[in-house]
């Protein structure tokens, strides 16, 4: 009689365990929801900066010059105010996008795993590009890696920060750093790209005594921005067209 | 204690006596000052610090034979039931807490608490800090296109505090188009610096960079430009004030950038040696400083 009321207990505890291991796993694949709809000539660039402000997290974006001519529209008539026809104005082809996904922890294997699936989610919306993602540190970057050429087909492309730069090591402004950076970038790549909007109150005062010696671009960057004493993301974006220019901005990520 | 003709000077004076008793003693003392922030103004943020309640408490460590008379003046709660009456014990006497209310002023405020305690006295002091008033504007100069201003506080004496800038709303930039590579020039983005011996602090870079500014160039958006407001706040115990709003304002023309911050405006041609070449730039001269847009003006001063 014992035995049987030990064996019932001991069957109704290992129910409890498996119950509570079901709870606790379901819990887990439920998360803290995230979701984000933007409007935006650069949705993805949109969607990542409101992931970021949502969570607190670094997610840089890079993007390249789109030259499939229906990845791109012509907004010459409604940007230039002098009337000159000759110079186009082209930007991306983006519009309304809406992504959502969960976070099951605060690890960096559920935030990539989140930021995994919103790539798969932008690129199931056929806007232009396909993106993969990175990591340098607790940073993540959001990279494009492959385009549609003037034709549509898609082609593989070498994202411009991957690029190996040497700047020597000295000691100098953060901002100083970063336009070595960018110098770099445009002598390695031949690719037009200028810097975009800095916070400079924080970069031009924050010093690091740093080089590179044929490092990608990208963390050098990320190395550089770490010696701020604030967050900082930064995106590289591109207007549209064959010949186009790309600029690095450096931007705040509000705190969480 | 610290006195000087500007400083009001607040002086709680707790004259305490324990008088004599057979069966305990004051074997210490104690006299602490705290200053709580208070006194926020309707709406602000709570860092925003108006006021500091000073609270000075006085207290004795009483060591003895357990006594009713003690038991009888304890403003403290003491839970005796498990105390054994026959064992020496002791605790902390509150003698006295007296609490007031100090508003900042522009200058710092010296604050002590006194008190008499048998066997000798004793004399604690803090400082409620100074809040500025407002502060003067200056050019610093052009580094490049970027405007570094240069800024005093008024009036009193701020050394080695920190103040800090923050966004104070109102963005609008005309030069940005949907689509722009360049991301909204519209805020402020949060610098911080430490007041130097001379009250100012700076720079306070100002102005989009050389690229940006050939980008708009070349996209035909000049005449073009941004405004915005920047809120400085001054670190205080506890918290930080905001003692000054300044408008802010930048523009590009064809031939020039400018800059421009509370009353002060600086302006310097600068054509576009990249990425790309300025579309329709004038053929000669300068741009009259009349056609140039104007940033909007006044000041918000917080006294």
């Amino acid at each position: 009689m014992k035995s049987h009321i030990v064996t019932a207990r001991l069957r109704l505890a290992a129910l409890l365990l498996l119950l509570s291991g079901f709870t606790a796993v379901s819990a887990g694949q439920e998360g803290r929801p995230v979701s984000v709809a933007v409007n935006d000539p650069r949705p993805l660039a949109s969607a990542i900066q409101e992931i970021e402000r949502q969570l607190g997290l670094v997610i840089t974006y890079e993007e390249v010059p789109w030259v499939y001519p229906p990845d791109v529209v012509d907004v010459t008539a409604s940007v230039r105010r002098d009337g000159n026809s000759s110079q186009r104005v082209v930007i991306p082809r983006g519009g309304p996008f809406v992504c959502s996904g969960s976070l099951s922890g605060e690890t960096s294997e559920s935030q990539a795993a989140l930021l995994e699936g919103v790539l798969e989610q932008y690129h199931a919306q056929g806007y232009p590009g396909r993106f993969s993602l990175k990591r340098t540190g607790d940073r993540f970057h959001v990279v494009v890696s492959q385009r549609r050429d003037a034709k549509g087909v898609f082609e593989i492309v070498r994202p411009m920060l991957d690029v190996p730069v040497t700047i020597p090591t000295r000691d100098r402004t953060v901002a100083t750093m970063i336009q070595a950076i960018v110098q770099q970038v445009r002598d390695n790549t031949g690719g037009k790209v200028y810097l975009g909007l800095l916070p400079m109150n924080v970069l031009a005062r924050a010093r690091v005594a740093d080089g590179a010696e044929g490092e990608s671009a990208r963390a050098v960057l990320a190395r550089t921005l770490a010696a701020v004493p604030r967050k900082t993301s930064w995106q590289l974006l591109c207007a549209g067209g064959v010949d186009a220019s790309c600029y690095l901005s450096v931007l705040p990520v509000p705190g969480k | 204690m610290v006195s000087c003709r500007y400083c009001a000077v607040f002086i709680l004076a707790i004259a305490v006596s324990l008088g004599a008793t057979t069966a305990a003693d004051a074997q210490e003392s104690s006299l602490t000052i705290q200053t709580t922030p208070g006194g926020q103004r309707p709406n602000a943020p709570a860092s925003y610090v108006d006021g500091y309640t000073v609270t000075c408490t006085a207290a004795a460590w009483v060591e003895g034979e357990w006594s009713p008379y003690l038991y009888a003046y304890n403003w403290l709660y003491v839970d005796s039931s498990e105390v054994d009456y026959a064992q020496d014990f002791g605790f902390w006497y509150v003698v006295a807490v007296t609490e007031d209310y100090v508003a900042v002023t522009p200058y710092n405020q010296y604050i002590s608490c006194y008190a008499d305690f048998l066997g000798g006295s004793q004399m604690v002091d803090a400082t409620v800090p100074g809040v500025p008033t407002g502060e003067t504007i200056q050019s610093g100069g052009w580094s490049d296109v970027y405007q570094l201003w240069q800024q005093t506080l008024t009036p009193g004496n701020y050394s080695n505090r920190w103040v800090t800038e923050q966004d104070g709303g109102g963005g609008s930039d005309t030069c940005w188009y949907w689509g722009s590579p360049i991301p909204p020039f519209t805020s402020i983005t949060g610098g911080d610096w430490q007041v130097g011996s001379s009250n100012d602090y700076g720079p306070d870079w100002h102005g989009w960079g050389t690229d940006a500014v050939a980008h708009y160039r070349s996209e035909g958006r000049a005449p073009c430009q941004t405004d915005f407001y920047q809120n400085m706040l001054i670190d205080m115990p506890g918290g930080s004030t905001l003692y000054q709003v300044n408008p802010m304002s930048a523009g590009i023309t064809d031939l020039t950038v400018w800059c421009a911050k509370g009353d002060q405006f600086e302006q310097r041609t600068r054509l576009s040696p990249s990425p790309s070449p300025t579309p329709h730039a004038r053929p000669q001269g300068f741009a009259d400083r009349s056609s140039v847009l104007m940033p909007r003006r006044g000041m918000v001063s917080r006294h």
